[in-house]
C-alpha cells in the first residue's frame, strides 16, 4: 500500500495532490479517533492525528505535513473537543499548543528527510542516466550512429521528441530524431534554422538559445565552434509526463557534444592519414619518375646524338649497338609507363574489369610471348595440366599480371638459369605458379614484396623496375577474386615461387560429334 | 610491277615519319595524312591497296572513319591504338578493321601484318581450294585437314572454326567474328563455348595443345591462326 502510494505520487509531480492527500490523511484520523472514542477515551486523540500528521510527513513531505499539522488541530477541536462542531477557544490551550508544536516540529523533520532522500534518490537515477548515455555515447565514433544515440537518449530522458541538428556541408541539417512526428520536425526544424546563423554570427559561443514553449535547444558545442544543435521536447513542470529537467538535458547536451567532437576529430585524423599516405605515394611515384625515366632517357638520349654527330666516323658494330641500346631502353620505358599507368588505374579505382571465362593457359602464352626478347638464355618450361579448367578474369588483366610476374622472375634470377610456368589445380580451383633461381625473398619480407615500391634491400643491385610490378599484380588479382602469395625459398635456399588461386569455372564441355548436341550445345 | 601504295593516317607527324622509310625500303609507296578528313580524301584520289590508321584522330573517331571507308572500299585497314583500349580496338575490328597493332610497336610487326592483309586481299579475288602452312593443310572442297601429314578427324564445328581461321590466316579473328562464322550469332553467352571449342581444336591439330604454335590467342580480343611469315 506505501509502495504504491509512493509510486503514484513519486510519479506524479504535483504537490497539490500532495496537499489533498495529506488532508485526506488527516480526515481518516478524524474519523478513526471519532469512531474508537468510546473504546479508546479522549487522552489517545493527540496520539492518533500526530500519527496521521507524521505518516503525512513521510509519504507527502514537509509542506504538506505542516498543512496536515494545522488540519490535525482544526479537526481535534472541531470534532473532538467539547463542545463539538464549534471552532471554540478550548478550555485546554495548553494542550493545543503543545500538539501544534511536536505536530509541526516532528512533521517537519519527518518531511525533511524525506524529501532529502527522494532528492537523493532521483539525483543517483540522474547520474546513473548520464552515466549509461555517457557510456552509449562512448562506444562509437561514427557520427551517425552518435547522433541517432543522442537523439533516442534525450528522448528517453525529455518523455518526448528529440532532434540532432549536425553542421556540415550544407549549412546545418537534421542527422537524426527520436520519437518525433512530422508537424514537431517542422517546428524543430524551424526553431534550429531560424537560431542557426545567430548562433554563427555571433563571435561568442554565448548566444542565448531561443526560448520555445514546445522545445528546449541546447547548442553542441565544441572546441573550436558549434558543432550542432541539440532540440528535444519541453514539458511544463506540472506535466505528469514530464521528463528530465532543463539541468540534466543539458548534461546529455554535453556528453553528446563531447563525443562527436571526438569523432569529428577521428575523421580528421583518418583523412589526413589518407592524405600523408597518397602524398607519400605521390613523392614516390615522382622519385621513381624521376629516377627509373631518366636513366633509360639518357642512353636514349645519349645513343641517338652520338649516332647525329658521329654517325658517319662509328663502324658498323658501334652504329649497331648504340642502335640496340636505344631499342632496350625504350622497351623498358615502355614497361614504366604501362606500370605506372596500371598502378594509377588501380588506385583511383578507374580499373574496368570485365570477366569472361578464360583459359589462364592461353592467356600465359600469350605473356610468354611478349616477354620473350626479355629472356636473354634463361629457359622457360610451361607445366600446364592437359585439361581445361576455365576461370573468370579479364583477359588482359590476367594477361598483365603474368608479364609482371614472368619480367620480375627474369630479372631477379641469373641468365642461364630455368624458370618455370605452371597451371594445375582441380574444376574448382585453377593454381598458377611461376617459379625462378633467383637469390629468392627474405622471409620476413614474403608480404612485403608487394607493397607499393618494395624493391628488396638490394635496390642498388637491382635497379631496373619501379617496384610496383607485384603491387599491380595483387591489386589485378584481387580485382578478379583471385589470390596470389610469394614462397621462397624453394629449393636449396634459392628460388620464389610466386603463386595465384582462382576459382575455376566448371567447363562446359562441347561435344558437338551428335549433330543434335551441336546445335544445342552453343546455347547452353 | 608498279608498287603497292599504303596510306598512313596519323595525326603524329613523328609516327609517319619513322614508317614511310621503313614502308619504302619494302617496297611500298606511302601516301599520308594527318587527319580523318584529308585521309579519306587521299583513299578516294589515290586508291590504296591498304591503309594504316590510328584511332585516337582529332578530327573523326577511328570507328567512324573505318564506317565510312567500309561503306564503298574493302581496302584492308590495320589500326594503331593503345593496349589499353581493348573496347575501341574490338569495336574497329567488328567494323570491319583487318587486324590492329598496340603501340608502342616494332617496325617489324607492322610489315608482318601489313603482307598478311595484302596476301589475303590478293587471295579473295581467286579463293584458294586449300590452305598450307605451319604443318597445317586443308583442303576445303573435300574438307579434309592433315597435320604433320596426317589426317585429322574433326567435327563439322571444328572444321568451321578452323576454317573462319585458315582463311583469315595471320588475321586476327574477334570472339564475335568466330560466333558468327561458325554459330551464325554473335551471342556473347556463347564465348564460354567457343573457348572450349578452340581447346579441342587445339587437342587436335597442335603438337603441344597446351602451348599452341598453331592457333594463337589474342587475350581479350580473339584468335589469330598463325602463318609462315618469311620476314
Amino acid at each position: 500500500m506505501l509502495q504504491i502510494l509512493r509510486h503514484i505520487t513519486g510519479n506524479v509531480r504535483r504537490p497539490i495532490l500532495d496537499y489533498a492527500a495529506a488532508i485526506v490523511m488527516v480526515a481518516l484520523a478524524a474519523l478513526f479517533a471519532w469512531g474508537l472514542e468510546r473504546t479508546l477515551g479522549s487522552e489517545s486523540f493527540p496520539m492518533v492525528f500526530l500519527a496521521s500528521v507524521l505518516l503525512s510527513a513521510v509519504l507527502f513531505g514537509r509542506n504538506a505535513a505542516l498543512i496536515a499539522a494545522f488540519m490535525a488541530i482544526f479537526a481535534y477541536n472541531f470534532l473532538l473537543v467539547q463542545p463539538r462542531f464549534t471552532i471554540a477557544p478550548a478550555d485546554n490551550l495548553v494542550t493545543l499548543g503543545v500538539f501544534l508544536a511536536v505536530a509541526v516540529v516532528t512533521g517537519g523533520l519527518a518531511g525533511r528527510v524525506r524529501d532529502q532522500a527522494r532528492a537523493v534518490a532521483w539525483r543517483a537515477r540522474v547520474t546513473q542516466n548520464l552515466f549509461d548515455a555517457s557510456r552509449e555515447l562512448s562506444r562509437s565514433s561514427d557520427q551517425e550512429i552518435l547522433a541517432e544515440s543522442l537523439a533516442a537518449l534525450t528522448a528517453q530522458a525529455a518523455n518526448g521528441a528529440a532532434f540532432v541538428y549536425l553542421r556540415d556541408e550544407q549549412g546545418l541539417s537534421l542527422h537524426s530524431a527520436a520519437r518525433n512526428d512530422e508537424s514537431q520536425t517542422a517546428d524543430a526544424s524551424q526553431l534550429a534554422d531560424g537560431f542557426w546563423p545567430r548562433l554563427l554570427a555571433s563571435s561568442s559561443a554565448k548566444e542565448e538559445p531561443p526560448s520555445s514553449e514546445r522545445f528546449f535547444v541546447f547548442v553542441l558545442h565544441a572546441v573550436r565552434g558549434p558543432l550542432g544543435l541539440l532540440i528535444c521536447r519541453k514539458r511544463s513542470r506540472f506535466d505528469p509526463r514530464a521528463g528530465a529537467d532543463q539541468q540534466t538535458l543539458s548534461v546529455l547536451a554535453d556528453l553528446g557534444s563531447i563525443a562527436l567532437e571526438r569523432a569529428h576529430l577521428m575523421r580528421e585524423m583518418t583523412e589526413a592519414k589518407i592524405l600523408a599516405e597518397t602524398e607519400r605515394l605521390r613523392t614516390a611515384l615522382l622519385s621513381s619518375i624521376s629516377h627509373d625515366f631518366r636513366t633509360p632517357l639518357a642512353t636514349i638520349l645519349a645513343s641517338a646524338t652520338s649516332l647525329l654527330r658521329h654517325g658517319e666516323q662509328f663502324d658498323q658494330a658501334t652504329s649497331q649497338r648504340l642502335i640496340l641500346g636505344i631499342k632496350d631502353q625504350a622497351d623498358r620505358l615502355n614497361r614504366y609507363v604501362r606500370n605506372l599507368l596500371d598502378i594509377i588505374r588501380i588506385e583511383s579505382g578507374g580499373l574496368a574489369v570485365r570477366l569472361e571465362p578464360t583459359d589462364p593457359a592461353d592467356v600465359a602464352n600469350a605473356a610468354i610471348e611478349r616477354v620473350k626478347p626479355q629472356l636473354g638464355h634463361r629457359s622457360l618450361d610451361c607445366d600446364f595440366a592437359p585439361e581445361v579448367t576455365l576461370i573468370q578474369a579479364d583477359p588482359l588483366l590476367l594477361e598483365q599480371v603474368f608479364v609482371n610476374l614472368l619480367e620480375n622472375a627474369i630479372n631477379y634470377s641469373p641468365d642461364g638459369s630455368a624458370i618455370i610456368v605452371a597451371i594445375g589445380g582441380s574444376a574448382d580451383q585453377v593454381e598458377i605458379s611461376i617459379t625462378d633461381a633467383g637469390r629468392g625473398i627474405p622471409p620476413a619480407h614474403l608480404d612485403a614484396v608487394f607493397g607499393k615500391f618494395y624493391r628488396g634491400d638490394n635496390a642498388g643491385q637491382h635497379p631496373r623496375g619501379t617496384g610496383l610490378g607485384l603491387s599491380i599484380c595483387r591489386g589485378l588479382t584481387e580485382a578478379m577474386q583471385g589470390r596470389i602469395w610469394a614462397e621462397s625459398p624453394v629449393s636449396d635456399g634459392m628460388g620464389t615461387r610466386l603463386r595465384l588461386v582462382f576459382p575455376g569455372l566448371r567447363s562446359a564441355a562441347v561435344n558437338d560429334e551428335d549433330p543434335e548436341i551441336a546445335r544445342e550445345a552453343p546455347r547452353a | 610491277m608498279t608498287a603497292l601504295r599504303v596510306l598512313v593516317i596519323d595525326d603524329e607527324i613523328d609516327i609517319t615519319g619513322a614508317l614511310q622509310p621503313s614502308l619504302e625500303a619494302e617496297g611500298y609507296q606511302v601516301v599520308s595524312a594527318a587527319n580523318a578528313e584529308s585521309g579519306l580524301d587521299l583513299l578516294q584520289a589515290t586508291n590504296p591497296d591498304a591503309m594504316i590508321l590510328d584511332l585516337g584522330l582529332p578530327d573523326l573517331d577511328g570507328k567512324e572513319v573505318i564506317q565510312r571507308v567500309r561503306e564503298w572500299s574493302d581496302v584492308p585497314i590495320i589500326v594503331l591504338s593503345a593496349r589499353h583500349m581493348e573496347e575501341e580496338k574490338i569495336a574497329a575490328l567488328d567494323f570491319g578493321a583487318n587486324d590492329y597493332i598496340n603501340k608502342p610497336f616494332a617496325i617489324g610487326e607492322l610489315l608482318a601484318r601489313l603482307r598478311v592483309a595484302l596476301r589475303l586481299r590478293q587471295s579473295r579475288d581467286k579463293p584458294a581450294a586449300n590452305f598450307q602452312g605451319a604443318g597445317l593443310a586443308i583442303d576445303f572442297p573435300s574438307r579434309s585437314v592433315t597435320v604433320r601429314g596426317q589426317e585429322v578427324k574433326l567435327t563439322p564445328k571444328e572444321y568451321d572454326l578452323l576454317r573462319a581461321l585458315a582463311q583469315h590466316a595471320g588475321q586476327v579473328m574477334t570472339h564475335n567474328q568466330l560466333l558468327a562464322f561458325v554459330w551464325g550469332s554473335a551471342d556473347l553467352r556463347d564465348s564460354q563455348t567457343l573457348r572450349v571449342m578452340v581447346a579441342q581444336l587445339r587437342q587436335k591439330i597442335e603438337a603441344s595443345p597446351r602451348n599452341p604454335k598453331l592457333i594463337l590467342t589474342e587475350p581479350g580480343v580473339g584468335y589469330r591462326l598463325k602463318v609462315d611469315d618469311e620476314g
